[in-house]
């Protein structure tokens, strides 16, 4: 598409009505911004970041965004989202407070600073609203470009969506109607120019490029990366110029490029913007092709956030231009030019709409205090009355005093309080201390909560277990055709499963799991991607969030790094930073444990567990273990990562023959070797190890008892390694994790946690790999990864410590 | 003026109690020096007195429970009189951090016992063993879990009989649980100590007690003026003085460093409390008694030992033991050393037997001497040679 400049036509699509409804609320936005930076410069709220400069293209978006379609931006989208009813202005005063209160701040619960937006899909009972009448936004993470990845899957789900109508007869399957109506929504990125150097910006638009997946993506371009100019973010200082080659063809035939419609546009040019829009909005609906607005000439009137001042960076012949070139001023010239309106009616309104939006600051404000300001009057008056016959007498009420004094009160400022004056009737039996005592106690749990909860939705634990039933005629089976059974009767009996990965489509993955199954359920249920771990995560984010049930396979576990960010900032936070208002269950498949060499050993459990905490993280040791895991989370909405273990797809397993219903429950570990000497916990890979040890120390009279702890995250959630622990009172910690990782952790869990400590009769001892990362070939994995021998000594260690005379000293 | 009720000194190296039974409630009137309550410490039974007249206003320390020298037991005074609400007006507070749920298994030092694992913490606080008792098998001498159940478990199917099985002691429902009185659980562990500490060997002898039945015969009426029942026990006793005497390693104790020898003479004599159990009184300095004397002491002891009227200092500081079996009619016992001494004697029934003497056949009133020594300080010669002394003493009682 040629790139379009100009200014309003005769026939232009807007009422006057409307044009004037657009200038308030981009009038009432920019007084939202003004007065919210004024909050926070006085202390009311903590941080303030605003989206000044840029309502009329946030106005544009507005017009061409339908129910249905979906936003994935960042914090400059406060008019876009006002508009929509996504966040209103009071809401987003709320959230400016850190309001901590659904009802008032419905997007985050007062867990993310403001400007951070998300629609709620997933009701309280956690019941899947209908998106198709919704203005949908994925919710906000801060970090630049970190919303790119998953508008690849938001997009690509009205491709799926598509195809799946058309080959149902072009009508959607019942399961999708809530979703999707024939694949037409679009997918409404937004980012800023700074961010387009980020790597993840490229690769996604890359990849909505090659899944001619249906999204407007605009960047808004005020010069600068917070104090940085263009020169130093882009080649050219222009995003528009460098993505010409991503440009398609302008014809629609099927022997046409494929790729980007571009368009630029200035962010002053109201009837432009609007166009501009529609345009491209249009033929993404109607066409699936991607677009990419670069919106220029914006400006950000109060500089970056409420942390800085703009004019410390900028020349005065920019600010001079940012006021000239303001986008509302060039509107309200526009409008008197075009004779729809006088200067004096607008003044009128402007004032009107300045007083509406001082009183709707002033509701939310209200609203966040009153419940404090309660909660402190109740603080008080027990200080009070424990004064009135405390020996601290003076002291307490020098502390309610000071609390009385703090203008606006946090609620850690009455707790402090309270802290203060329980510290100093430690040494007084003061009958009314409990009921201070209680009341803090009692708050403390509601702000755990206020602030904790929703880490998981809960469904996964609620998946009854369905144990593997063998018969007769079980066959015995390669480890991978156990996996492929599995998937095979997933994909049958759950139309929403998609499967995607590196040599997942037609190869049918490196190991076989896929074998056939693209073949079998066609090319839009299990498909191939390019190389491109962090949107292939994101790609399953998107389709998750739009009600698909999305298994994305990273290759190997250490290639899980690339992926590593997008999904601990944003899938393992999803369901908590909503307050349960969203979820993505996604899938994450990969393999990992015992392979060979610095990059392929499969063993940074830790490093990728302790940055996902809301996912589970399941280690199943074998493949029948794996397929009952996949059969439990495709019954809940949760996150998960699976890691296979790699030298498993190659022992012979039973094929179980509910393959397709059984299931494995989460946080159960299985204890997979009876003995009373010692208890190793273990998982994955270091199963087999540590079963080969046990032969060995059989031998020498010891008994080991092996437990599998198979689920990282949800961990041992009935404390049956306990039980283990209270026979043998020794533990060993084993995995190929680094010393101090997953073992570690595994330890913590037990020892500390779970009370193990008081069945310690040994020191408790961990077994792990080495420092460095496990060097390539049989000798450099033997050591730098525990095996037979490690694990023999380690435990004939302990025993040697416990009977000398039964077990002396060997090496 | 509220009086309070503290936990006295009850001789030297005690400094707890524990209290068995309350002789006055809350709101009875009690008069200076009426027994007001029962303690124990961990051979004593007593009584302590009320320090004033008046009602006992308080209690502070329930039955059971232990409480430290210098603590608060109970308040006396005026009726209707308030009483503090803090008990801990006179102890200082250290003395009184509540020893009701010891979260450590042993108040003596850990230094000597080495590390103790947390389970064995635990064992030992549910168990009440006192972990100098056990014996670790561990690297060092540490006191694995293996060897505290093995402890408690010996413990508690008896102290002398070392059961190797595993059987559930319980066999099913026609059973009654007696629990363990202190005395009890006292008795059980010293048992057990000594079975651990020493290698108690036996050697037995036997004795014509001729001339002690006629010497008793001739002095019985005589010393009975004087208020004295002239018992076997005495000459028992005097016998193994001339015994001790002749045989300084005998009165002795094993510690680390060598043998010690002690320069007093105290004898013990185990005294049976009936189904309560034993308790051993001393005879301090026993080789500076005439047999009158001794005599009285063996009275006078076993009297108040059976009223639980025994000072602590009366049953501490035993060099040697001697335990009369034979009152129950019993010919030959393995008694058990009594820590830290170096042998004890035991005396069998006194029965006329068919003896040789001279190619002749006589009979004669014979007892069985069964010497149970410290194999660490005596071989069996040395030993023999004790209780030859002893045997001879008792034949040739002039």
């Amino acid at each position: 598409m040629p790139q379009k400049k100009g200014s309003a036509t005769s026939s232009f699509p807007l009422s006057r009505e409307e044009i004037l409804s657009d200038y308030r609320l981009a009038y009432q936005s920019r007084q939202a911004s003004l007065i919210g930076r004024r909050e926070v410069l006085s202390g009311k709220a903590k941080f303030g970041i605003f989206g000044d400069g840029k309502e009329l293209a946030n106005i544009a978006i507005a017009h061409a965004f339908r129910k249905g379609d979906w936003r994935s931006g960042y914090y400059r989208d406060q008019t876009w989202m006002a508009m929509l009813g996504v966040m209103s202005l009071q809401q987003m005063f709320a959230q400016l407070y850190a309001h901590a209160d659904l009802e008032s701040e419905p997007n985050t619960g007062g867990r993310a600073m403001n400007a951070h937006f998300a629609s709620r899909y997933v009701n309280a009972n956690g019941a899947w609203k209908a998106q198709t009448d919704m203005f949908n936004s994925a919710a906000d993470v801060s970090p630049t470009a970190a919303q790119m990845p998953r508008t690849v899957g938001l997009a690509y789900a009205s491709v799926l969506y598509r195809k799946f109508a058309e080959a149902n007869g072009h009508s959607p399957l019942r399961e999708f109607k809530r979703f999707s109506h024939n694949g037409d929504e679009v997918t409404f990125a937004s980012i800023g120019n700074a961010s387009t150097a980020e790597g993840i910006f490229w690769e996604s638009v890359n990849a909505i490029g090659v899944l001619q997946a249906p999204a407007v993506i605009t960047v808004y371009d005020d010069g600068y990366g917070i104090s940085v100019p263009n020169q130093f973010q882009m080649v050219k200082e222009n995003i528009y110029a460098i993505l010409k080659g991503f440009q398609r063809d302008d014809c629609m035939e099927e022997d046409c490029e494929r790729g980007y419609d571009l368009y630029q546009v200035r962010g002053w040019d109201y009837p432009m913007l609007i166009e501009t829009y529609r345009k491209a909005t249009e033929v993404a609906r109607g066409h699936h092709i991607p677009a990419l607005v670069h919106v220029t000439d914006l400006t950000q009137p109060q500089g970056h956030s409420t942390s800085g001042s703009h004019e410390r960076y900028k020349s005065p012949e920019r600010l001079k231009w940012e006021e000239e070139f303001d986008c509302i001023r060039k509107m309200r010239a526009w409008m008197i030019e075009n004779r729809l309106i006088t200067d004096p009616e607008l003044a009128a309104f402007e004032k009107e709409d300045y007083e509406t939006v001082e009183s709707i600051r002033k509701t939310a404000w209200d609203d966040y205090l009153n419940p404090i300001l309660a909660e402190r009057g109740q603080v008080m008056d027990m200080l009070e009355e424990i004064a009135g016959s405390s020996s601290h007498e003076s002291e307490l009420n020098d502390i309610k005093e000071r609390l009385a004094a703090v203008p606006a009160p946090l609620r850690r400022d009455i707790h402090a309080a309270a802290h203060e004056a329980l510290r100093i009737l430690h040494d007084e039996n003061h009958p009314s201390k409990q009921i201070l005592a209680q009341w803090k106690n009692e708050q403390d749990a509601i702000n755990a909560t206020r602030y904790g909860s929703h880490i998981h939705s809960g469904s996964a634990l609620k998946v009854e277990e369905v144990k593997p039933v063998y018969s007769a005629d079980s066959p015995t089976v390669m480890g991978f055709e156990v996996i492929n059974a599995a998937f095979d009767a997933a994909l049958a009996r759950e139309p929403r499963l998609v499967a995607f990965g590196e040599d997942v489509g037609k190869l049918g993955d490196v190991n076989q799991g896929f074998k056939g199954m693209q073949e079998k359920y066609g090319e839009w249920r299990v498909s191939d991607t390019g190389i491109r771990e962090t949107t292939i995560l994101g790609q399953a984010i998107g389709l998750a969030m739009r009600g698909l049930r999305p298994i994305c396979e990273i290759q190997y576990l250490d290639y899980l790094l690339y992926a590593l960010q997008t999904m601990s900032d944003d899938l393992a936070t999803l369901h908590w930073r909503t307050v349960g208002g969203q979820a993505a269950p996604v899938i994450v498949r990969t393999r990992g444990h015992r392979l060979e060499g610095i990059w392929h050993s499969g063993s940074l459990i830790s490093g990728i567990m302790n940055l996902v905490r809301g996912m589970h993280v399941l280690v199943p040791r074998d493949m029948t273990r794996a397929a009952g895991f996949y059969n439990t989370l495709l019954k809940s909405d949760e996150p998960a990562l699976v890691v296979e273990v790699l030298n498993g797809y190659r022992v012979k397993e039973r094929l179980p023959d509910n393959i397709g219903e059984m299931t494995t429950p989460l946080g159960i570990p299985e204890v997979i070797r009876e003995g009373r000497d010692v208890t190793v916990v273990t998982y994955g890979a270091c199963c087999r190890v540590s079963m080969d040890a046990t032969e060995k120390l059989s031998q020498v009279g010891i008994e080991a008892e092996i437990v599998d702890v198979q689920s990282l995250l949800p961990f041992d959630l009935h404390g049956k390694i306990l039980e283990s622990l209270k026979k043998t009172s020794r533990v060993l910690f084993l995995d190929e994790d680094v010393p101090g990782g997953t073992s570690a952790y595994m330890m913590q869990e037990v020892i500390e946690k779970q009370g193990g400590y008081y069945w310690l009769d040994s020191e408790p001892r961990t077994l792990s790999g080495t420092v460095h990362r496990p060097a390539y070939g049989s000798d450099g994995d033997y050591w730098s990864k525990p095996n037979a021998e490690t694990v023999f000594d380690a435990i004939y260690e302990m025993m040697n410590e416990v009977d000398p005379a039964a077990y002396p000293k060997i090496l | 003026m509220a009086i309070k009720v503290l936990v006295p000194r009850l001789g030297e190296g005690v400094d707890e109690v524990t209290v068995i039974k309350w002789l006055k409630s809350v709101g009875d009137s009690v008069k200076e020096l009426e027994p007001l309550l029962e303690v124990n410490t961990d051979k004593v039974d007593t009584e302590i007195p009320a320090p004033a007249s008046g009602v006992v206003l308080k209690i502070e320390m329930q039955e059971g429970q232990p409480a430290k020298v210098g603590q608060l037991l109970a308040v006396i005074g005026a009726v209707n009189e308030k009483v503090e609400d803090t008990p801990m007006s006179v102890a200082k507070i250290e003395m009184l951090k509540p020893e009701t749920q010891p979260t450590t298994p042993s108040r003596q030092p850990q230094t000597d016992i080495g590390f103790i694992s947390p389970v064995v913490a635990k064992i030992a606080a549910e168990h009440s063993v006192n972990l100098s008792q056990v014996t670790g098998t561990g690297l060092n001498g540490r006191i694995t879990k293996n060897d505290i159940l093995a402890f408690v478990e010996n413990r508690e199917s008896g102290s002398v009989a070392q059961t190797t099985s595993h059987v559930t002691p319980s066999t099913g429902t026609r059973e009654t649980l007696i629990k363990h009185t202190v005395i009890r659980k006292q008795i059980a562990e010293h048992m057990v100590l000594s079975q651990k500490t020493s290698p108690h060997v036996l050697t037995v002898m036997e004795a014509d007690m001729s001339r002690v039945v006629k010497h008793r015969s001739a002095n019985k009426e005589i010393f009975a003026r004087d208020g004295i029942n002239l018992t076997f026990t005495a000459y028992f006793i005097s016998a193994i003085v001339a015994g001790l005497k002749a045989h300084p390693a005998t009165n002795s104790s094993w510690i680390d460093e060598g043998i010690l020898v002690h320069k007093d003479v105290n004898v013990g004599m185990a005294t049976s409390l009936g189904e309560e159990g034993l308790i051993v009184p001393v005879i301090k300095n026993a080789d500076n008694l005439s047999l009158l004397a001794t005599a009285r002491a063996v009275n006078d002891l076993a009297n108040r030992a059976r009223a639980k009227k025994l000072q602590p200092d009366e049953v501490r500081g035993g060099t040697f033991t001697l335990t009369n079996h034979g009152i129950s009619g019993s010919l030959l016992a393995f008694p058990i050393i009594n820590q830290p001494q170096c042998g004890i004697l035991g005396v069998g029934a006194m029965q006329k037997r068919v003896v040789v003497i001279d190619d002749a056949i006589a009979i004669r009133p014979m007892v069985y001497l069964s010497f149970v020594f410290d194999h660490r300080i005596l071989d069996g010669a040395s030993a023999d040679a004790f209780l030859m002394k002893v045997k001879e003493t008792l034949e040739n009682w002039a």
